[in-house]
C-alpha cells in the first residue's frame, strides 16, 4: 500500500515543491527525485500485481495487468525524460533560448502531466481515467506552446480545441456505459462493476458507445482521420516533452479504449464489431502515416508520423485478437522505448543543428557519434528490423491476422514498405556524410547522453529476454482482453 | 409542459440563438443563459432526490459557468478590443439548413438506442441530442478562437444535461472534478486565446496556417 501511495504522491508532491520554488536545483532535483520514486514504486508493486493480482487503494485505485504496463512504461519513460530535461534545458538556457521562468514552468507541467498519466493507468473509475487524460491535455497545452512562437502557439490551439472536442465525445460515449449499471446511483462506478453488469447493456447502446469511445479516445491515440493535430504538437513541443506524449500518453489513451473494448465485446457477443472498428481506424492511420512519412521535411514531424503508424499497428493487433492481443501489448513496450529514445535523440540533434529540416542535418554520426549510434539503433527499430523486439512482435501481429483479413495484411505490408523506403530515405540523409562545417561543437552532458543510452539498453535487453514479471503481466493483459 | 421539457427547449434555443449571432458578448451571454439552465436542472434533480452534495454540485456549476466563465471570457474581449467575432465559414442561410438537418438527425433509426435508455424523458432526450450535434456545428463552422471555445462549452452543457435526462449523471464528488475540470479548461483557454490575439493580432484561425507538411 506505501508503494502505491509513493507512486502516485511523487510526482504530486514535486509538482506543489516546484510551484512553491524558484531556485532552478530545487526544480530539478525535486522532479528527478519524484520521478526516481515512482519509478521504484512502479518497479516494485509490478511483481505484487502480476504474481498477486490487482492492487487496490482507497475506491478509485486499482492497478491490474493492463494499468501495470502503462505504468511501468509511464514511470521508467518519464525517469529517463526528467534526466534528459535537465540537461536539454540547462542548454537552452545557456543559449539564451529559455528563461528561469520557463524552466520552473516546464518542471511544474511535467510533474503533473507524469502524474495524470499515473492517476489514469491506476484509476479504478472510468470518469477518474476520463478527467485524467483531460487533465494530460491541460498540463501539456503549454509544454506545447513552451517556445511562445507563432507556430508553437498554432500547435498548441489546434491540440487543446481536437483533443477536448475528441475527449468531450469519449466522455458521451463513458456515460453511456454507465446504463450497465446505473440509473441516478450516487455510488462510484469502476472498471470492474462496467465489466460484471456488462451484460446488461443494450447491444446497439454497447456499439454506440464504443463508437463513441474509439473517436473521442481513439483522437487522442491519433488514429486517423482524428490525427491531424498530432504531428504540430509533436514537432513544436521540446524534445523532452515529445517523448512523452508519443512513447507514453498514446499509450494509455488506448490502453483506455482497450478497457471498453473488453465491455463492449460482452455486452455485443461475438459479432466481431469491435474488431472491425479497431482494424478499419489501424489500417487507416497506417496508410495515412506512410504516405506523409515518404515527403516528410521535417524530422520531428516525421517522428510523429510514424507514431500515427504505430499506433495503427497496435490498433490492429487488439483488432485481430489472439495472439494478436499478447503481440500488441509487445509491440506498445517496444514502441514506447523505441520512439521516447528517438524523440530525445532527436533533442540533442537540435541542440546541435539548430533546425528539425531534414535537409539541413546530415552527418549526425560524424558529429554526434553516441546520439548518431543511439538514433541510427533507434532507427533500425522503428522500421521493424531484427533483433530489436518491434520486428517480431510486428511479423506476430501480421501473421495472427493473415488468416482472417488477408487483404488488410497486405494492405498494411504495402503500407510498411512505403513507411520503411521513406524512413530509410530520410534518416540514411541524416546519419551519413561528413561533419558540417556550419555546426559547432556542443559539449554533451551526462544528462543528455545517459537517457537515451539507458533507454536504448532496456529495449535491447527486452528484445532479448523479456522478465517473467512481464511476461505474467502480458499473458494477464491477454487473457483480459 | 414539465419543467424538463421546458429546460430542454431554452437549451435547444440558446444553441440556435449562437449561431446567429455575431458579437461576442451576446455569444458570451447566452453561453451563460445555457448554463444557468443547466444549473437549474441540476438543483431541480438535487431537491427531488434530496441531496445536499447535489446542491452543491448545482452551485459549482452556476459558479464556475455563468459568473466565472463570462468574467474571464468578457475581460480578454475587453483588453483585445475583440467586440465583434470573426466570419464563420457558411453562410446564415446555409448554417440554417443543416442546423435544420442536424435537429432531425437524433430521430435516426441508428441512434434509437440513445433516446431508449430513458422513454419517460424522450422529447428531452431528443432535443438535448439536436443540442448536441448543433453545437459540434457551431464549434466547426465559427473560425474564431473564442466561438470555438465556446462551442467547446456548450457540447458539454449538452453531453451534461443529457446525463442528467437520461439518469445516467455520476456522483457529486465525480460531477465537482468534472465541473473543476472545466473551470481549469476556461482559464486555460482564456490565457491561451490571449497569447493568440497577441501573436496573430486577430482571434480568427484562418491566420493559423503555417503548419503543413
Amino acid at each position: 500500500m506505501t508503494m502505491f501511495f509513493i507512486l502516485i504522491l511523487a510526482p504530486l508532491l514535486a509538482f506543489f515543491v516546484c510551484l512553491l520554488s524558484y531556485r532552478r536545483e530545487v526544480l530539478e532535483y525535486t522532479t528527478l527525485a519524484g520521478a526516481v520514486m515512482s519509478a521504484g514504486a512502479a518497479l516494485m508493486l509490478a511483481p505484487s500485481v502480476a504474481f498477486s493480482g490487482p492492487l487496490s487503494a482507497l475506491s478509485i485505485f486499482t492497478i491490474d495487468s493492463l494499468g501495470a504496463i502503462g505504468i511501468l512504461l509511464t514511470a521508467i519513460i518519464g525517469l529517463a525524460v526528467v534526466a534528459y530535461s535537465i540537461g536539454y534545458l540547462r542548454e537552452e538556457t545557456k543559449r539564451g533560448f529559455v528563461t528561469s521562468h520557463q524552466v520552473r514552468l516546464y518542471f511544474v507541467l511535467l510533474n503533473i502531466f507524469i502524474a495524470a498519466m499515473i492517476i489514469a493507468c491506476a484509476s479504478a473509475v472510468p470518469i477518474v481515467t476520463w478527467l485524467a487524460i483531460e487533465a494530460t491535455t491541460l498540463a501539456t497545452v503549454f509544454l506545447i506552446n513552451f517556445y511562445n512562437k507563432p507556430t508553437a502557439l498554432e500547435a498548441a490551439w489546434k491540440y487543446l480545441l481536437i483533443n477536448s472536442f475528441g475527449l468531450l465525445i469519449g466522455f458521451f460515449g463513458t456515460i453511456l456505459y454507465l446504463a450497465t449499471t446505473i440509473h441516478g446511483g450516487a455510488s462510484l462506478v469502476t472498471w470492474s462493476a462496467l465489466l460484471a453488469h456488462a451484460g446488461n447493456l443494450d447491444p446497439a447502446l454497447a456499439r454506440l458507445a464504443f463508437l463513441f469511445v474509439l473517436i473521442g479516445y481513439g483522437t487522442k491515440v491519433g488514429l486517423a482521420p482524428m490525427h491531424t493535430w498530432l504531428p504540430d504538437a509533436h514537432s513544436k513541443a521540446p524534445a523532452p516533452i515529445s517523448a512523452l506524449l508519443s512513447g507514453v500518453l498514446l499509450n494509455i489513451a488506448l490502453i483506455t479504449i482497450v478497457r471498453f473494448k473488453m465491455i463492449t465485446d460482452i455486452a455485443n457477443g461475438a459479432t466481431g464489431y469491435t474488431q472491425k472498428l479497431l482494424i478499419a481506424f489501424g489500417l487507416f492511420s497506417i496508410i495515412i502515416a506512410a504516405f506523409i512519412m515518404l515527403t516528410q521535411k521535417n524530422y520531428k514531424r516525421l517522428l510523429a508520423y510514424s507514431s500515427i503508424e504505430n499506433m495503427g499497428i497496435m490498433a490492429l493487433g487488439f483488432g485481430f485478437g489472439g495472439v494478436g492481443i499478447t503481440a500488441a501489448l509487445l509491440y506498445m513496450i517496444y514502441h514506447a522505448l523505441t520512439k521516447s529514445t528517438l524523440f530525445i535523440s532527436s533533442g540533442t540533434i537540435f541542440l546541435t543543428y539548430g533546425t528539425t529540416k531534414i535537409e539541413r542535418v546530415h552527418g549526425i554520426l560524424a558529429t554526434l557519434p553516441t546520439t548518431g549510434f543511439v538514433f541510427f539503433a533507434t532507427i533500425l527499430s522503428i522500421i521493424g528490423l531484427p533483433p530489436f523486439g518491434t520486428f517480431f512482435s510486428k511479423i506476430l501481429i501480421l501473421a495472427t491476422g493473415f488468416g482472417a483479413h488477408p487483404i488488410v495484411v497486405a494492405a498494411a505490408l504495402c503500407a510498411f514498405t512505403i513507411a520503411f523506403i521513406g524512413f530509410l530515405r530520410h534518416t540514411t540523409h541524416m546519419l551519413f556524410g561528413a561533419k558540417p562545417d556550419t555546426v559547432a561543437p556542443v559539449v554533451m552532458s551526462p544528462w543528455l547522453i545517459l537517457p537515451p543510452i539507458a533507454l536504448l539498453s532496456l529495449l535491447a535487453f527486452l528484445s532479448i529476454y523479456i522478465p517473467s514479471t512481464l511476461t505474467t503481466l502480458l499473458a494477464t493483459a491477454a487473457t483480459q482482453i | 409542459m414539465t419543467i424538463q421539457f421546458t429546460i430542454a427547449c431554452a437549451l435547444f434555443l440558446t444553441v440556435i440563438c449562437m449561431h446567429v449571432t455575431r458579437k461576442n458578448y451576446t455569444a458570451i451571454a447566452l453561453y451563460a443563459v445555457q448554463s444557468f439552465i443547466i444549473a437549474i436542472l441540476l438543483a431541480y434533480t438535487a431537491l427531488s432526490a434530496g441531496s445536499r452534495l447535489l446542491l452543491a454540485v448545482a452551485l459549482i456549476t452556476l459558479l464556475v459557468k455563468t459568473i466565472i466563465a463570462p468574467i474571464l471570457f468578457g475581460r480578454m474581449i475587453r483588453k483585445n478590443k475583440t467586440f465583434f467575432s470573426a466570419q464563420a465559414h457558411l453562410d446564415l442561410p446555409i448554417v440554417a439548413l443543416i442546423v435544420a438537418a442536424l435537429t432531425l438527425l437524433p430521430h435516426l433509426s441508428a441512434l434509437a438506442p440513445l433516446v431508449a435508455i430513458a422513454p419517460s424523458f424522450a422529447t428531452e432526450l431528443y432535443l438535448t441530442l439536436s443540442a448536441l450535434c448543433i453545437s459540434i456545428f457551431f464549434l466547426i463552422n465559427r473560425r474564431d478562437v473564442l466561438s470555438q471555445a465556446l462551442g467547446i462549452l456548450s457540447i458539454e452543457n449538452c453531453i451534461v444535461s443529457y446525463a442528467v435526462f437520461s439518469g445516467l449523471e455520476q456522483s457529486a464528488i465525480l460531477q465537482i472534478g468534472i465541473v473543476n475540470d472545466v473551470c481549469i479548461w476556461i482559464i486555460v483557454v482564456t490565457m491561451l486565446a490571449s497569447r493568440v490575439y497577441k501573436k496573430f493580432d486577430t482571434l480568427d484561425t484562418n491566420t493559423m496556417q503555417q503548419l503543413t507538411d
